[in-house]
């Protein structure tokens, strides 16, 4: 790969044109800017994934700090099998669950997510009035539902993914899956 | 056999993941069963609706500097503290890695930075100055870390960005008394500390405090002005991540 040059290196957008590829290899190198370049593309999905499943704007902005800080740590063992998107993702995942089980930093917050329209823009397929109250019956499931349905039913991961994930059987993952599904649905009808 | 399916059935047929023989007596059943097709329907729109959530969303503010800190680097493309100006971001260093703060500074000094100064507008030398406050804050940080905490600045701090309902005088009332506490401990345990320490810390608090002060000036010029508004924030948001360092290191030697 070429060298990137000087006048494109002033600022994270000057990125722009370059692959993620390319970046992954220049971070690896230990080049920072390249690496501030990933986090300006991944940081939306990265934090509303930590979002998501702490709900808590605060302890979410201090995960997503601790899935890049994880990352360039671990870049080297980054070898490009899947998109670095995936690997990062995966990567905040574990972060994420691994602060739940601690538990050491976080207090437990009972209030619900602030904003649910925090997420950005509108959904994928916008239902209108039903996507607030959704969102809302998300957030208030305890944390260990919330967790597993958002990795399934929002994220996609599979059963035996989310069961690696966390360490449990898949029917313990697949129970608990259910019972989200069965709390949203009445959070909803109520 | 009850006269309905169970929900983690129907769940299961509706993902696909039964045997085939079994599921051909769901499907059988729901032929023959209006309540079990109308649970099934509403499950499904419930994963579709779920499928269908946005799965992205902004932080309330920049954490890349944090995360540059952490990870040993310079706070490369930082938006200074008024978001997006690039008239305040600090000059490239060609790609390599910077050794951290010292390096930071050095970069700031530079002739090519000093002589682009001239240009600056004074918001922009306000912010400016934050800037160099909060790299001097890091030099510090750096320091104390040898004794105790490993938080990066501002770690655990919350950031006035997310307190959007709250009235500016609220939070910035709310850092004023966070500050006292923490000053009040740290004077109490200042013996805990090495005089060097003592001294990078008051240089740097020092810093710190004209920043603050320039600041509360302009903001009294200028209430309405969002730009100086975050520039306070952020440095009193500096402000108290440092003296809670601080205060950890005094813990941790005492």
């Amino acid at each position: 790969m070429g060298a990137v040059p000087l006048a494109e290196a002033r600022n994270a957008e000057s990125w722009n044109g370059v692959s993620t590829e390319a970046l992954v290899t220049r971070a690896r190198d230990g080049d920072t800017r390249a690496f501030e370049a990933l986090y300006r593309r991944s940081v939306p999905r990265v934090y509303a994934l930590c979002l998501r499943m702490v709900r808590d704007a605060q302890t979410a902005e201090e995960l997503t700090q601790d899935v890049f800080v994880r990352a360039w740590q671990r870049l080297e063992s980054f070898r490009g099998e899947s998109q670095f998107s995936t690997w990062l993702h995966r990567l905040a995942v574990n972060v994420v669950l691994q602060e739940g089980r601690s538990k050491g930093r976080r207090e437990a917050r009972e209030e619900l997510m602030a904003d649910p329209d925090v997420f950005g823009g509108r959904a994928r397929e916008e239902t209108p009035g039903t996507r607030l109250d959704l969102e809302r019956a998300i957030a208030g499931l305890p944390d260990g539902a919330r967790r597993v349905v958002v990795l399934r039913d929002i994220y996609g991961y599979k059963y035996d993914e989310i069961a690696t994930m966390q360490g449990v059987a898949l029917g313990t993952v697949k129970a608990q899956i259910h019972r989200a599904r069965r709390l949203i649905r009445e959070r909803l009808e109520s | 056999m009850t006269p309905h399916m169970d929900d983690g059935l129907l769940q299961d047929f509706q993902e696909g993941l039964l045997p085939p023989e079994v599921e051909e007596k769901v499907r059988a059943h729901l032929a023959g069963c209006p309540r079990c097709r109308k649970e099934l329907a509403a499950l499904a729109e419930l994963l579709e609706g779920m499928a269908g959530l946005p799965t992205e969303a902004e932080p309330s503010r920049d954490l890349w500097p944090q995360i540059a800190w952490r990870i040993g680097g310079e706070r490369t493309g930082a938006r200074g503290v008024d978001g997006d100006d690039p008239a305040v971001r600090e000059e490239p260093a060609g790609g390599e890695m910077a050794g951290g703060s010292g390096a930071a500074r050095e970069r700031l000094g530079s002739p090519r930075t000093r002589g682009r100064r001239f240009d600056l507008g004074a918001w922009q030398l306000l912010a400016a100055g934050v800037v160099i406050a909060l790299i001097s804050g890091a030099s510090v940080w750096a320091f104390l870390s040898e004794r105790g905490g490993d938080q990066g600045p501002g770690g655990g701090i919350s950031s006035p960005w997310t307190a959007q309902t709250a009235g500016w005088q609220e939070v910035y009332g709310e850092y004023d008394e966070a500050v006292a506490d923490l000053e009040s401990v740290l004077e109490q345990g200042r013996n805990a500390l090495e005089p060097e320490t003592i001294r990078v810390l008051e240089e740097n608090l020092a810093t710190i405090d004209r920043a603050i002060q320039e600041a509360r000036e302009a903001l009294a010029m200028d209430p309405g002005s969002a730009v100086v508004r975050r520039i306070l924030a952020e440095s009193l948001r500096w402000k108290v991540s440092l003296l809670r360092h601080a205060v950890s290191a005094v813990y941790a030697n005492t």
